[in-house]
Parts: C-alpha cells; structure tokens; sequence
C-alpha cells in the first residue's frame, strides 16, 4: 500500500507536470535566490578576510609595542629567534613572516606630483613570495622584487603616472618628526582590494627600516599563517600565554580598540607583545558587512514568506481543481490520512526534482557571479577579491537551503490536504 | 723637529682649528637666532599666505590664498596664529605653547594636538616655520663657503642636526653680513632636496627683523610646463607688523575658547 501510494504520486507528478510546474518552479526560484544571498555574504565574508590576511600577513599576529624613546610600534630583530622558536612548536602553523609597517607618514612622489600613503608595509620578499600571487597585480617587472622596489597600487600609480620601472622617491616622517627620503624603483601596480583604501604600498623591510633609521632585520609585527579551519582566537591565546616569561608581554587584548588604547600601559624600555586574531583588526569592516547581512537575510526571508505563500495558493487552486478526482479515490476506499499522505509524497516529489534542478541553476548562477567583474561598481569593490566577488556555498549550506525548502513545500501541501481529508467523497466530486 | 713632532703639532693645530670653527659656527648660529628673535616683547603681523599650484594642462597655476594672524612671543617660544580668511576656516588657530601645538576648531570648539613638523594648512610651511629660530640648538654647522646671492655677498652654512627633533635634519642657509637668512634648502636625512625657501627682504620692527617676504618652492611637487619644471610655491608676506607687550593670558586655550565664543 506504501508502496502504491508513492506510485501514484510519481504518476500523478509526472501525467500532470503542467499542474506542479507553478510549485517547482517557486521551489527552484526560492532555492536559488536564497543560495545565491548566502553565497554574497561567504564572499564577502571570505574576501574581507582574505585583504586582511594579506594586509597583516597572517592569521594571528604579534604585535611589538614600545614606550622608550617614542611610543611607536616596533619590535627589535634580537627577538626574532624567540616568536620563530615558538611558531615552530605548533603544527597549525603553516608558514610565518616578520613585517614593518608605517601608517599615514608616508608620501609618494614621481614627476614633481604626491601621494600620501596610508599605509607603507615592508615585506621579506623571499620569505612572502606567495603574496605576489595572492595580491592583484596589473602589471610587474620580470625579474624578483629587491630591497629597491616598491610595489605600488593602481590608484597612486594612476595619480603619479608612474608605472613599472618609474624611479619614485618616498619620503617619510620618522615618528621623531625627522623626515628622510628613500628612491625605489616600481617593481608592480597592483589593484587594491580597497578594504583597506586604495592607497598603501609595499617595500621590503630592509627598505623601510633603513628611511626609518631602524636596524635592517627591526619589525613591527610578527605574522602567523594558520591550517584552514585552526580556531584564530584560541590559538592566538595559547601563543600569548607561551610568550609569558620568553619575551615582556602585555595584557592579552579583547580588541584592536582595546590594544591602540592600552598598549603603551607599561614601564621599562623593552618592547612589549601581545598576541590576536587578524579578525580584531576587521572588527569594523565586519560591522559593516553585517548591516549589509542583515539587509540580504530580511530579503531571504520574504523570498521564504513570499515562496510559502505562493505554493500554499498554489496548491489550493490545484487541490481544487483535482477534487472530481481527489473524491473518486476517496470514494474507492482512501481514506482521509491517505489522501492527506498522497498530496504530501507528491509535494515530495516535486520538491525532490525542484531541489535537484535547483543545485544546478543555482551552480550555473553562482559561477556566473563569481566571473562577473564588478570592480567597477562603487561601494562594491571593498567586498572584492581581483574585482570578483567570489561567492561561495558549501554542500551543507545546500542541504540547509534544500531541507527549509522542501519543509515550506509540504507545509503548504499539508495545509491545503488537510481541506480536502475533511471533505466527504460525494462533496468532494459534486464541488465543481 | 722630528718628523713625529711635526706630525702631532699638525694634528694638533688641525684638531684645534676643527674645534674653533665649530665654535665659530655656533656663535654664529647664535648670531643669526638673536637676529631673527623677538625678545622681550609679543610681535604681532598679519600673515598672507599665496599657494601657487601648477597643474598639467593648464598654462597657469591655481592661486588660493589665507590670511592669519600671528601674535609670538619668542621669550616663551610661544604662538597664537588665528586664521582669517578665507571664510571657511575663519577662527581656525594655533596655539603653541612650550613643545606642544594645538589646532583649534571653532565650529567643533575642540582641540586637537598637531605636530610642529605637519604641514601648515596643507601649503609648503610646516608649522615649526613660525616658531623662534633655534638653529644655535638644533643644528652644528659642518661645511661653509662664499657665495654672491644677489646683491648679498652671503656665508653659506651646510647644517646638521644634533636633535632629532628637527623636521629636516640637514639644511643650507645663506646668510648675509647682517646676520639674516636670506635663502634657505632644507634637505631629508638622506640628501634629498625638500624645499626652498628665500627670504629677499626683512621688515625692521623697533630693533628686531622680520622676514617681509618669504618664497617657499617645494622641490618634489611642481609640474613640467613648456618644456620647463614649475615648482608649487607658497608666498608667505607679514604686514603690519607691530611689536606690543601683550597679556599672556593670551597664549592659552582659555582665550581662544573665549573669543570662539
């Protein structure tokens, strides 16, 4: 009987594909639209993350901070040995890298025109040779970056009009007020992710250290890059705890507010260190994207609400249509919970090939997105990676979308069954 | 005399020499900061600032000018510069007392701590250029020579800074017989040429000299015009200088929250 009861609703599916196309295709539109939102916000979510990562040069960071001469942000190479000591007893940790930064004191100059810089990073080339992969170059010269090249971005490029092999001179204010000048040679133009504004550039660290009048191998940040999938947060605190009593630390910080606000707490002339996630340095572009979620989740809801509503109509009117029908069974022995059970296996089924047509289209439709550049779109392009948004959904996400469409699905065929079990066989055929 | 003598006696004249003309250069360098500074009473002078800025395309350069107010007081290294014009940054101000520098919002009613080695209103100036001069303190001098600028038979004077808390810690002045400063390069740590500045007249306030008219030229901004490299300048003329004994109540936050009033 089970049996002949998920018969007849394949054959009743299949003779009357006319009557559940409306339904599946509500069922295919919900599931794609619904994908394609959670897709956006992965792809947000993941490209800010990822600027970051590139930005910081890892997942979890340590910071350097001192109070003698100047308060400023730096951290010595003698302590180099004891963090890369450290790193190396943690097999999450995938590869390391050392960083000097400069924020908001340095200008660009080529051909009598300036550019200030928000941010100047100093790099080991060799060591982080895989970010001149993950950053969006334009254009870059043949042969490897050296301690004379500067990679810049396209908009201080295009300001400058400077390009690949243009002798720039970038002139810096030490944090003593002193200003000293350095010429590099551009060695790239790369398009900014623009998370962090269109206009910083990279140097090598030696570079950098050297217009600072700090020691060559000097750094500001130690950078940590984690395993996929390592908790960022527990893993900065387990760092933290271990540099206790290796290096001088300060208090672990719940916030990158928090660390710009407290890290000059402390006596003595050594630098101090404090370990975080790279998430605390976001917390504000995430704030940011989460007002956009919160928008994209309202709108995934009325896409829910309005498919429920749609195919609960819908299968009013059919059932409607299909009393004559419905009646005879009824008539010829099914009962009310059978009938009920007979619309619900074929709201089932419909939703079972819905979904299956769904993954595809919303497979084509997310691929299309991700190819689409959209770097052009302004207030866009702080959520890109390369000018592409790169959405993203996982099987399970998949699954998730699926189950709360199908469950919509038989909602509205049992509330539209639950009419029909109620009505008695002869009503139900003499109805229209 | 042996040979071994003469050569200590040369070492030695020639180490006294270095040391005597490092203490010429500072009693120079002495000579020229008394010149420029206003002892004993406040100066007071209306300031126009013309910033020339010469853009690709375009056969003139832009003009936008400011006009401020400036009361000093060389005796406290102090300063009040009170923007006038134009109108959108009228009350604007300054306020420099000892080592620390305020910019004061009129519309906000806030302050703001500035640095004396920023840039003054986004022109060439920096903001230290309106404090007394200090170069006895700041700089020793490292290299001198003779040159004819203009009508000035000028002693140009190559310096290097001893604090590191100087904005260009190498500079070049040329200084005329009287003591003043009459052109000025100020260079970055490593050489290169920031600006320069010259100062071809001084007005005479009771005993003490004011440059009348100073042209800044920044050497890295400026566009190739014609065929020809036109720095950005800024052209900085002091009128109505007056020299008054002012309340020093004056130099203080208080007095600018009270006129914002």
């Amino acid at each position: 009987m089970e049996r002949d009861s998920w018969f007849i609703a394949w054959r009743n599916v299949s003779r009357q594909l006319r009557r559940f196309f409306t339904i599946m295709l509500a069922c295919v539109v919900g599931i794609v639209i619904i994908s394609l939102i959670q897709g956006v916000l992965a792809g947000i979510d993941r490209n800010i993350y990822a600027a970051a990562e590139r930005y910081y040069g890892g997942d979890v960071l340590v910071f350097g901070t001192r109070v003698v001469p100047y308060h400023e942000d730096y951290a010595p190479a003698k302590d180099r040995p004891v963090l890369e000591r450290l790193a190396r007893g943690h097999e999450e940790v995938v590869s390391t890298n050392f960083r000097m930064s400069i924020n908001a004191q340095a200008t660009l100059f080529f051909d009598g025109a300036g550019q200030d810089q928000k941010r100047v990073i100093g790099i080991d080339w060799d060591a982080e040779s895989s970010l001149l992969r993950e950053i969006d170059l334009v254009r870059h010269a043949d042969a490897a970056p050296g301690d004379d090249s500067i990679i810049v971005s396209q908009a201080s490029a295009e300001r400058l009009k400077c390009d690949v092999g243009s002798s720039v001179l970038v002139q810096v204010k030490r944090i003593s007020g002193v200003v000293d000048t350095i010429r590099l040679t551009v060695w790239g133009v790369y398009r900014d992710a623009a998370v962090f504004g269109p206009f910083n550039c990279y140097v090598s660290n030696k570079a950098l250290n050297t217009v600072l009048g700090n020691q060559p191998r000097d750094f500001f940040c130690f950078a940590l890059r984690l395993r996929p999938g390592v908790d960022r947060l527990e893993f900065a605190h387990r760092f933290y705890r271990e540099m206790i009593g290796q290096l001088p630390t300060l208090r672990f910080m719940s916030s990158r507010e928090e660390y710009a606000e407290k890290k000059h707490w402390f006596s003595g002339e050594e630098t101090h260190y404090t370990a975080m996630p790279v998430d605390y340095t976001i917390e504000q572009l995430n704030q940011l994207s989460g007002a956009l979620k919160i928008g994209l989740y309202l709108l995934m809801v009325f896409v829910a609400v309005t498919v429920a509503i749609g195919t609960f109509n819908t299968y009013r009117i059919m059932l409607d249509e299909r009393s004559r029908e419905l009646g005879t069974m009824r008539a010829i022995g099914l009962s009310g919970v059978g009938l009920r059970n007979l619309v619900l296996r074929e709201g089932l089924i419909v939703a079972a090939v819905g979904c299956l047509a769904a993954w595809l289209v919303s497979l084509a439709a997310l691929g299309c997105l991700s190819f689409a550049p959209l770097g052009n779109i302004p207030g866009l392009d702080l959520f890109l990676d390369k000018g592409r948004l790169k959405p993203e959904v996982g099987p399970l996400q998949y699954l998730a979308d699926m189950s709360i469409m199908v469950l919509l699905l038989e909602m509205s065929a049992w509330f539209a069954a639950k009419r029909i079990r109620d009505m008695s066989p002869i009503e139900a055929i003499v109805r229209r | 005399m042996k040979p071994m003598h003469r050569l200590a006696v040369a070492a030695c004249l020639i180490l006294s020499a270095g040391a005597l003309s490092a203490q010429a250069g500072d009693q120079r360098l002495a000579k020229i900061d008394a010149a420029l500074s206003i002892d004993g009473t406040d100066f007071v002078g209306q300031y126009t600032f013309t910033q020339e800025v010469s853009r690709k395309g375009e056969t003139a350069p832009a003009v936008s000018t400011k006009k401020a107010v400036i009361y000093r007081r060389d005796s406290s290294n102090s300063y009040l510069l009170i923007l006038s014009e134009p109108e959108a940054d009228k009350g604007k101000a300054y306020l420099k007392t000892d080592n620390n520098l305020w910019l004061y919002d009129p519309v906000s009613k806030r302050f703001t701590f500035t640095n004396a080695e920023d840039r003054f209103q986004n022109l060439n100036i920096r903001n230290s250029d309106f404090s007394r001069s200090s170069l006895a303190k700041d700089y020793k001098v490292v290299g001198a020579a003779k040159e004819k600028l203009g009508m000035f038979d000028c002693d140009v004077l190559s310096l290097e800074a001893v604090a590191n808390t100087v904005t260009f810690p190498k500079l070049k002045i040329w200084v005329s017989p009287d003591n003043l400063v009459r052109k000025r390069q100020d260079f970055s740590l490593s050489g290169e040429l920031i600006r320069t500045s010259v100062m071809p007249s001084y007005l005479k306030v009771g005993a003490f000299n004011v440059p009348k008219r100073v042209i800044i030229l920044d050497e890295l901004r400026g566009r190739t015009i014609d065929g020809k490299f036109v720095n950005d300048q800024t052209i900085m003329v002091v009128e109505a200088p007056s020299l008054q004994k002012l309340n020093g109540s004056i130099y203080t936050k208080a007095y600018l929250e009270q006129i914002g009033r």
